[in-house]
């Protein structure tokens, strides 16, 4: 919205509301200075052969919308990462057991571009599985499109040490009747920021965004995610939660936008947080914009401590305080657990 | 539609879509400049302290950018040059309505304040263009030591008491139209009420603006001492002028230890009024602030009244309801900063939006690091009439620490089709059906208001519906 | 004659056909009942009458005293003299029920008169008294958390109080304790006079046990199929609908 062609590109800075919260100055400066140099890393995929190129597609579906990081999607573009284009035709791909996997491994620097296409009909349950070298960073694009009466199912981990970097900037595209969901884990990162912008093109479709996450330590997870309802009568949920430890601290900005024309919308974003530390902070943006007519849309964010009562009540049964909290956190992320794990077409 | 209306003893013509001649003394000219303000300065006899600290505060106007990257981009139209800064009949403060001028007199008495005063209030200060030109309090209230005054006299008479705060709450360089009051305010009203007084009866201000192009920057500031207690109600109207006019007032509300301010705004500008108002207040320990808000008027409000809770315990509240029209932008909210350990606050925000207008709800709730024990609960619901209609809610809210519970809820829903057709089936016609909806949607919070402004509300809304949807 | 209704067809709109020619004359002072297996569309033909919106009549024509009902809007027909006691009375959050009779009383009288307040207020106390309605009733919300039977009742409140000169009631037994039903039927059964017709819809002979019907008229897939005195009621309750399967084959 604010960067729009006529204006140069610029790292993020506080003015932007995309970024509210966030720390452009100490990461993005950063991830900027580091994308001068050139990408190494490894973009792998256990897909069948005939489903993969190396190379894009033409056209707007390749490439996901930022969440106000259009430099960084530029410089990612420029930087001429590796690429991996995986089609899956009607069919089953990969079991909620033994899910297909894509590999992603950054070394100092990578930004590497990813496109899925389901094509009709198609069934599929993906594995993500980013990794990083010490001290690396890591831009990925992504983006998936799931076409009329096809289903995806699709989990994201972020694995790293206590100084690496990443940036996800995603998309999600629901045709008509088309399912998705998508589940985002991310651990032991010093930064990460996740964009997700989730879109529904058809009615009927149906997208439920996930995430769940322990942070610690000084662990920054600045979290974008946007329900962007372009056709009348489809379907979206949004579920982040977080357990923060340490001082920890999570940023996250959701967007419900329903576009005129778009009736009949049911669309949900909730974001809650579990505060377990003094010194753990979270900024939380849901924002809701609605323009058309017959909607049913609500969001809700709540931050606060595990329960006193919850807490004293598994004590009172002989379960010492540190273990009390472990298993009062287990269940507070058990719910995003639950929501990925149902079977489809059973979304709440 | 109820039977309260029946009674409703006031006459008033509250859409204020009448106006007089202009027979102004004192007139500053368009646009802002030192020499507007040395102009401002003599014209109301303030002192050189005042008239630097004018300047200072022009020159952090002039520095200060607009907040294009998260306003609305409609406040983009306010144009500062096309806007006259202090027009005033150059004649001091009446304590009677008889000594008023005949004009200005007949204006109140079509709003109804005179007869409001009568009713029910404790004193009245009514302005008119840039300045004030009835100020009156029951007597035993100065008695009691209560003081309500215009800016300027509360800043000359009773500098000790007054300007210590003065500008404290909102500071000059807060943001650019806190600037830009702290630079051109005329008009408005001090309080102070002192120890343990509680005021029975509401204080009230009534602002006019009956000039074409008037910028009217009133400027308010109460302080209620320790355990003291108030409530203060304002209302405002203007008639529709060709070019666009600008409301830009400052509000600040001092609670101190245990003390308790209630600040009501009925809001009914015409739809050419630029209304950007700064509205905040520190509560000290055990103190309470709440702002009840109703805006129905203006093209674009922005407005978020906001309480820093400085003190342990102290409590926070904002109760808000907005009406937007074809051609209205309500972007109001609210900001509760918990500063100090076990305050809590709480928001209720209802909001209606109407044809092709649009109401957004902003706001901001920050638990700051050290602010242990403290509580929040937003609610934000959304009322949407027709399909061109827009809502949006953007709140932000910051949570530091594992002992404080902040909770955010927000709802957008139409008109429910079924419980129209069960009115109809009873003989209400849709637009009748559709007004008493509408008005239970925001029941709740109308009771909120005192009665008599709760039965002019209804009563407004009655007439909006009928106008929209009939 | 109160009511005729002349081969009325209708069907939801943009959806499935669910009255098929419907026809049926209820004259006044006269309580006739409609029973029919789930499903036959008998709650349709009430909201049909009615004028709901998410219904189109297709063809046919339904007057009540010689007024064309279906050229009117839902109110227009309530001001008429219809009224429909609902299957499911609608909640309407935030206006009290006194406030929400006022203005439907209001909207029977010539523009600008308004109900006598005290004498409102004193007729809706005996109203709610003889129903057995707790008068703090009166400042509560048009059937906000009211249970079942509290709603079904309120809605027959509402029909004393409006006085209409035809009156359906769409499973108001549903819901509804003996007790309950019995002063619910005391209500309707004072509202018999000979200017008043009434239009009982009911899957079981319970409520009939009570308000006692004239002609009882049977439904089946959109349309009458059968009409008889009361004591087709009584072969209902032993027999059940089966014998509608003859008409199916």
């Amino acid at each position: 919205m604010m960067n729009n062609d006529a204006t140069p590109p610029e790292v993020p800075n506080r003015l932007n509301e995309d970024w509210r919260y966030g720390r452009p100055q100490q990461f993005a400066a950063d991830l900027a200075a580091r994308m001068n140099g050139r990408g190494t890393g490894e973009l792998t995929t256990d897909a069948p052969a005939e489903c993969v190129r190396r190379s894009l597609p033409e056209g707007a579906d390749a490439c996901p919308p930022s969440i106000g990081s259009d430099y960084f999607l530029r410089r990612a573009l420029q930087s001429g990462g590796d690429a991996l284009h995986i089609v899956l035709p009607r069919g089953e791909w990969g079991t909620a057991e033994a899910p297909l996997r894509i590999r992603c491994h950054a070394g100092s620097f990578y930004a590497p571009q990813l496109c899925v296409e389901l094509l009709p009909g198609s069934r599929a349950h993906i594995l993500e599985e980013h990794t990083h070298d010490p001290d690396s960073a890591l831009v990925c694009l992504r983006s998936y499109t799931v076409h009329p009466d096809a289903e995806l199912r699709l989990e994201l981990r972020e694995t790293g040490d206590d100084a690496s970097r990443a940036m996800n900037i995603s998309r999600i595209q629901c045709r008509e009747n088309a399912r998705a969901r998508q589940l985002t884990t991310c651990s032991g990162l010093a930064w990460a920021r996740e964009e997700t912008t989730g879109e529904l093109c058809g009615a009927g479709a149906e997208l439920l965004l996930l995430s769940a996450n322990r942070p610690e330590g000084c662990q920054w997870l600045d979290q974008r995610c946007r329900q962007l309802h372009h056709a009348a009568g489809a379907r979206s949920r949004a579920l982040y939660k977080n357990v923060l430890r340490d001082a920890a601290t999570c940023i996250f900005g959701g967007n419900i936008r329903v576009e005129p024309g778009a009736h009949e919308s049911d669309a949900y974003l909730s974001n809650l947080n579990l505060m377990l530390s003094a010194e753990a902070a979270v900024h939380s943006l849901p924002q809701l914009e609605i323009m058309a007519d017959r909607v049913r849309c609500s969001h809700g964010s709540a931050s606060a401590p595990i329960d006193p009562e919850q807490l004293f009540y598994l004590r009172s049964r002989g379960i010492g305080e540190a273990d009390a909290q472990a298993i009062l956190a287990d269940a507070f992320l058990h719910e995003v657990y639950l929501l990925f794990n149902q079977p489809q077409g059973t979304q709440p | 539609m109820t039977h309260d209306v029946d009674q409703n003893p006031l006459p008033p013509d509250t859409r204020g879509e009448f106006s007089f001649p202009e027979k102004h003394a004192f007139d500053a000219g368009y646009g802002l400049s030192e020499r507007t303000i040395d102009y401002i300065c003599d014209a109301k006899g303030e002192p050189d302290w005042l008239r630097d600290f004018r300047k200072e505060a022009l020159r952090k106007f002039r520095e200060l950018p607009m907040p294009l990257h998260w306003a609305p981009e409609e406040i983009g139209g306010v144009d500062f040059e096309q806007i006259r800064y202090y027009l005033a009949q150059g004649t001091p403060a009446k304590k009677s309505w008889d000594e008023v001028p005949d004009e200005i007199k007949r204006t109140f008495e079509r709003l109804g304040v005179p007869e409001q005063e009568r009713a029910f209030l404790a004193g009245v200060d009514a302005q008119y263009d840039s300045e004030t030109a009835y100020n009156n309090m029951r007597e035993e209230l100065s008695k009691k030591g209560v003081i309500f005054v215009n800016p300027t006299e509360g800043l000359t008479r009773y500098e000790s008491i007054f300007r210590p705060w003065f500008g404290k709450v909102i500071p000059v360089g807060d943001n650019k139209f806190s600037a830009l009051n702290h630079a051109a305010f005329s008009g408005g009203s001090f309080i102070y009420v002192p120890k343990g007084v509680k005021l029975a009866q509401p204080l009230q201000a009534y602002f006019r603006i009956n000039s074409e192009s008037l910028g009217q920057f009133e400027r308010t500031l109460i302080i209620a001492d320790e355990g003291a207690e108030l409530m203060y109600m304002e209302g405002c109207t203007a008639p529709k002028y060709d070019s666009a006019t600008l409301h830009s007032g400052v509000v600040e509300l001092v609670a101190l230890k245990g003390a308790r301010i209630q600040y009501v705004t009925v809001q009914n500008w015409a739809t050419n009024v630029y209304n950007l108002v700064i509205q905040r207040g520190i509560a000290m320990e055990d103190a309470q602030v709440r702002w009840i808000d109703c805006n129905l008027g203006s093209g674009l409000t922005m407005k978020y009244p906001a309480v820093v809770l400085r003190g342990r315990r102290a409590r926070g509240e904002v109760v808000s309801i907005s009406l937007a029209r074809d051609g209205q932008l309500q972007d109001t909210g609210a900001r509760m900063i918990h500063a100090a350990p076990e305050t809590t606050s709480n928001i209720v925000a209802k909001s209606i939006s109407i044809g092709r207008g649009r109401a957004s709800y902003r706001g901001e709730v920050q638990v700051q690091r050290g602010a242990t024990n403290c509580r929040n609960r937003t609610e934000c619901d959304a009322l949407l009439l027709h399909a061109e209609s827009r809502t949006d809610t953007y709140p932000a809210i910051s949570v530091h620490g594992d002992s404080s519970g902040v909770q955010h809820e927000a709802s957008v829903s139409q008109v429910d089709e079924e419980m129209l057709f069960y009115m109809q089936q009873r003989g209400l016609t849709r637009a009748q059906a559709m007004s008493l909806a509408v008005n239970g949607f925001i029941n709740d919070l109308v009771n909120e208001f005192p009665m008599e402004y709760s039965v002019e509300l209804r009563r407004l809304i009655d007439l909006e519906m009928e106008d929209s949807v009939g | 004659m109160s009511l005729i209704i002349k081969n009325l067809q209708a069907r939801v709109k943009d959806g499935p056909v669910i009255l098929r020619g419907v026809d049926l004359e209820v004259p006044k002072g006269e309580v006739h009942a409609i029973m029919g297996p789930n499903g036959s569309g008998k709650s349709t033909l009430s909201k049909v009458l009615c004028g709901h919106p998410d219904y189109e009549v297709t063809g046919g024509s339904a007057q009540l005293d010689g007024q064309n009902l279906l050229d009117m809007s839902p109110d227009e027909r309530s001001r008429a003299g219809l009224f429909l006691a609902f299957q499911y009375p609608v909640e309407v959050p935030g206006v009290s029920n006194a406030n929400f009779l006022r203005a439907a009383l209001k909207a029977r009288m010539p523009e600008g008169e308004e109900p006598d307040a005290v004498a409102f207020y004193k007729r809706l106390r005996a109203t709610m008294q003889r129903l057995g309605m707790d008068p703090k009733m009166t400042a509560r919300a048009v059937n906000e958390g009211f249970s079942g039977g509290e709603k079904k009742r309120n809605d027959v409140l509402q029909m004393l109080m409006l006085e209409p000169t035809c009156a359906i009631l769409d499973e108001t037994d549903s819901g509804l304790d003996v007790d309950a039903l019995r002063i619910v039927s005391e209500g309707v059964n004072s509202l018999r006079v000979p200017f008043r017709s009434f239009l009982v819809i009911t899957h079981y002979k319970r409520l009939l046990d009570y308000i006692a019907p004239d002609v009882v008229h049977i439904f089946h897939r959109g349309r009458i199929v059968r009409t008889a005195g009361p004591e087709m009621a009584d072969y209902i309750e032993q027999h059940g609908f089966d014998f509608l399967k003859e008409d199916d084959a």
